[in-house]
């Protein structure tokens, strides 16, 4: 039986606006599991929350009430010396705007988090030479990132997302600034780790990114509306079943 | 549209960027009290009570002028970079359809504004305060002099003219930079992280040469020996000085930086990973704004210590500059009893004691020496950097004056000089044609032994008697050189300060009554035209020093806004990928730690290089007792690093601030 990775229990933010009373519920009562190994997408509307549940997740931003269990720990509660050491040991991050430093190489970008976790310089070559070939990137690892396209920018943060083994990893509209073809190759990318057992939660707009991922939850008004399962379907059967739900509940 | 529209949006521009505006209001502010303090000591009648009037009021005048030169440097630097950052802002005023005109008539309303502002609050400022600055100024020049009420509109003309100017010329610059740039390059925001990819060779080389001018300059610095024949030649030097600075920070500490990022056992270590990787793109776009800092603070601490050290240091000047309490000279040698008479005369009127009294006649004039030969004539070729100054002396006068007891017969003459050259077998002199035989070459100085700079080469020839000396006299009337036999007189006095300010007033009525008198000089004297001169150098020292500190202060306040504001994305990627704030406040604070202390590490170098200039400044001006000028400057220093420190935490934090509070 796959073992739970991550739990949100009834998850809710409300905004207040400065000055007055008005509030503005963001989330309103989030609850879902990922198991160990699951892939899944998050879909919505603009404002439906996805961002924000995906910020909560990531320790980015804290929810007004309820729990963020992650391999069995409530980070909601942490403080935030712990949710940082928690954050570079347990979770990697791609953004849709790459999120690199442009002042260190590719190399350098992938190795900082490692850095962070003091690791020794073998270890730090080892394990980006192994990410950066997987990724397809080894002969661009001295490059500076404005010195590469926006497809091997989105490569190396994946590397770096991944270069310290993390329990989760979250990304944030991961294709929203590629092309098609680009789009479809960090795709690929996501499920190869997701097949070799990375856990992956993803929010996108986009149908075909999300038919590669297992699970779809859909997010209208702060809340989740309804799941679709992959199950044993392939990748154009899926985004069909996506397009047909979005095109029958008026998106 | 009207001129008023355009004056509004210039107001609202002003007032929505007050952040940055303010600060270069306050050293504006500052700026204009500082020149009308400056026109206002010059004007003022007060002054002419001082002794040396003409001498102050020259040295004043030359502090109007070079505050003027200073602070049209400094607004045009300061402006250079304020003008970057707003190229965004103007460029999208002509993406909206003002023309050039509009935009230069809301640069000028700006520009209006913020003169208004200055010169008005510098002014008032100048005007509440200039009694007290005045009387401040008296009071450490120690002497009569009375502050004189009365206000003069000129001052107030003179200052807002100069200020005029200097906004003006950097108003027309800015005009002309806008309308030569197009639209597309305003657009693009001035970036100052700009990535600094690799050293290049020309780096490497431009580092070294760096480096070679600047160890070429403390090597020049350090063999001058006639400091006076040099001090052109050292002001360039000194401005190699800077231009070595600048290229050893941009170039020189950046290949410092990268030879660190390829030592994998430091680079790839949490607390220098983003710090040695920052500091490479934040040191070379920085460089020319930490090279001006570094000037700024070289010239603080070189300027500033000198002054104060100058100023504490007037009494022990004044002793060194006569190291007897007095000295009289005569043109008529029968009158040296009489002023012997008058001195025990004086002394015994205030109940002091005359400890020492002694004469000395002595004649001397200028000529060329050929030290091979022995010849002093205005034939042979000068080879030496001074002038030079043949003077014969009595040999009862020297034997007296240095406690010896040697002998001369007819003709015969002892050779003494300070010049460094070899005339140790020397037998003979030709003096413009007379021989002389040398008996013996003794060693000098002779008399006073002050550490001086050195003004002249003296060469000293000890003949038999007086009679001697009266016909070396008439030889050299005879061959057209006119010059007469001097007669002094010096004493010292038992009793204080307070006596010898006595002791000076009877004897100049005694002398007086003699006749005769070619001078009367006295420590007293000495000392009140050496406070008076020093407080002058002070109070330029002190508020130029202070007008260099607000402008280093501007410079980086500003420049750790701009960085803060471009860093604000790095620090929440950096954030996002698991640093803390605490790891984001350490890397910041090793970085600007490291650019805030690179200019002042190299200009406390300067300082300790260039030590021996110094020395021989303070030296010019008599202060040679250079325990006491070290003392000074040390303590000077230590201050001026203790505020910048302040500066620094200063800065961190509105960095700090800027980076994690948009991050939350």
């Amino acid at each position: 039986m796959e073992n739970t990775m991550m739990k949100l229990k009834d998850l809710r933010k409300t905004y207040y606006t400065k000055n007055s009373d008005v509030k503005y519920e963001a989330l309103k009562g989030i609850v879902f599991d990922a198991k160990e190994g699951d892939f899944i997408a998050i879909m919505g509307e603009s404002g439906s929350g996805k961002t924000t549940t995906l910020n909560i997740i990531a320790s980015l931003d804290t929810p007004t009430s309820g729990e963020v269990v992650i391999g069995g720990v409530d980070i909601s509660k942490m403080n935030n010396k712990d949710i940082c050491k928690f954050r570079r040991e347990n979770l990697g991050f791609v953004f849709q705007d790459f999120n690199l430093l442009n002042y260190f190489t590719v190399k350098d970008n992938i190795a900082f988090p490692l850095v962070l976790l003091n690791k020794n310089k073998k270890d730090i070559d080892e394990k980006v030479s192994e990410l950066a070939k997987k990724t397809g990137i080894t002969k661009l690892l001295d490059k500076y990132p404005y010195e590469i396209s926006g497809g091997e920018k989105q490569r190396t943060a994946v590397a770096r997302a991944l270069v310290c083994e993390p329990q989760l990893v979250l990304a944030d509209e991961p294709t929203g600034a590629l092309d098609s073809k680009n789009s479809e190759q960090i795709m690929e990318l996501f499920k190869t780790f997701n097949e070799l057992g990375q856990t992956i939660i993803m929010v996108t707009h986009s149908i075909k990114s999300a038919s590669k991922a297992k699970k779809v939850l859909f997010l209208k008004d702060g809340m989740i509306g309804n799941t679709l399962n992959k199950d044993e379907r392939d990748d154009e059967e899926f985004e069909e079943e996506i397009a047909n739900f979005l095109y029958n509940n008026g998106k | 549209m009207k001129q008023t529209f355009w004056a509004k949006i210039a107001f609202k521009n002003i007032f929505e960027n007050k952040k940055f505006h303010l600060a270069n209001l306050i050293v504006s502010i500052f700026t204009v009290t500082t020149l009308y303090l400056y026109v206002f000591m010059t004007t003022n009648p007060g002054l002419k009570n001082a002794t040396g009037y003409s001498v102050l009021l020259f040295i004043l005048y030359m502090g109007c002028f070079f505050l003027s030169v200073v602070t049209l440097v400094f607004k045009s630097y300061t402006n250079k970079i304020f003008i970057k950052r707003r190229n965004k802002e103007l460029g999208l005023y002509a993406v909206w359809g003002l023309e050039s005109k509009h935009i230069n008539s809301i640069l000028s309303f700006e520009a209006l504004y913020m003169y208004l502002a200055s010169v008005g609050l510098g002014l008032i400022i100048g005007v509440i305060s200039q009694r007290f600055i005045y009387e401040t100024l008296f009071s450490l020049m120690k002497c009569n002099a009375k502050y004189q009420a009365g206000f003069m509109f000129s001052n107030l003309w003179i200052t807002m003219i100069i200020i005029f100017v200097i906004d003006f010329l950097i108003l027309l610059k800015n005009m002309k930079t806008i309308k030569k740039q197009q639209v597309i390059t305003l657009l693009k925001e001035e970036d100052s992280n700009k990535v600094v990819k690799k050293l290049k060779d020309t780096d490497i080389i431009k580092g070294i040469i760096g480096m070679a001018m600047i160890v070429g300059v403390y090597i020049y610095v350090n063999t001058i020996d006639d400091f006076l024949n040099s001090i052109s030649t050292i002001f360039v030097a000194l401005i190699i000085l800077f231009i070595g600075s600048y290229l050893t920070i941009a170039c020189f500490i950046v290949m410092i930086e990268f030879f660190l990022k390829k030592k994998d056992g430091i680079y790839y270590k949490n607390r220098f990973f983003t710090t040695i990787a920052k500091l490479i793109s934040k040191t070379k776009n920085n460089a020319l704004s930490l090279a001006v800092i570094n000037i700024l603070f070289t010239c603080v601490v070189l300027g500033a210590s000198t002054t104060i050290a100058l100023y504490l240091g007037t009494d022990r000047q004044a002793s060194e500059a006569y190291k007897v309490d007095g000295e009289i000279g005569t043109t008529n040698r029968e009158n040296l009893e009489k002023i012997e008479e008058a001195i025990h005369g004086a002394a015994e009127e205030i109940g002091v004691k005359v400890e020492s009294i002694q004469s000395c006649d002595s004649f001397g004039f200028p000529t060329l020496f050929d030290e091979v030969n022995g010849v002093f004539s205005y034939d042979v070729k000068a080879t030496k950097p001074l002038p030079e100054l043949v003077r014969f002396i009595d040999l009862e006068d020297f034997n007296k004056n240095e406690n010896t007891n040697l002998t001369l017969e007819d003709n015969e003459t002892f050779f003494i000089t300070d010049a460094d050259i070899k005339v140790d077998l020397l037998d003979n002199l030709d003096v413009h044609g007379k021989r002389l035989k040398v008996k013996k070459v003794l060693q000098g100085p002779i008399f006073i032994d002050i550490d001086n700079i050195k003004y002249m080469y003296t060469y000293t020839v000890v003949v038999k008697d007086f009679k001697a000396l009266e016909d070396i006299e008439q030889y050299i009337n005879n061959i057209g050189i006119n010059r007469k036999i001097s007669h002094t007189i010096s004493y010292n006095i038992s009793g204080n300060r307070s006596d010898e300010e006595k002791i000076e007033k009877i004897l100049e009525k005694k002398i007086n009554n003699i006749g005769s008198i070619s001078y009367f000089a006295t420590n007293t004297i000495e000392r009140k035209a050496r406070y008076e001169r020093n407080a002058i150098f002070l109070f330029l020292g002190a508020f130029i020093s202070l007008i260099f500190v607000m402008y280093m202060i501007f410079i980086m306040y500003y420049k750790q806004i701009q960085e803060a504001v471009d860093d604000v994305g790095n620090v929440k990627i950096m954030q996002k990928i698991g640093m803390s704030a605490a790891e984001v406040k350490k890397s910041i604070m090793a970085e600007n730690g490291i650019l805030f202390f690179i200019p002042i590490g190299i200009a406390f170098i300067h300082v300790v290089a260039c030590y021996k200039i110094i020395c021989d400044i303070l030296k010019l001006f008599m202060l040679t007792d250079m325990d006491f000028a070290r003392i000074c400057i040390i303590v000077f220093s230590l201050a001026i690093f203790i505020a910048y420190t302040i500066m620094y935490s200063g800065a961190y934090k509105v960095y700090t601030n800027i980076v994690l509070r948009e991050n939350k």
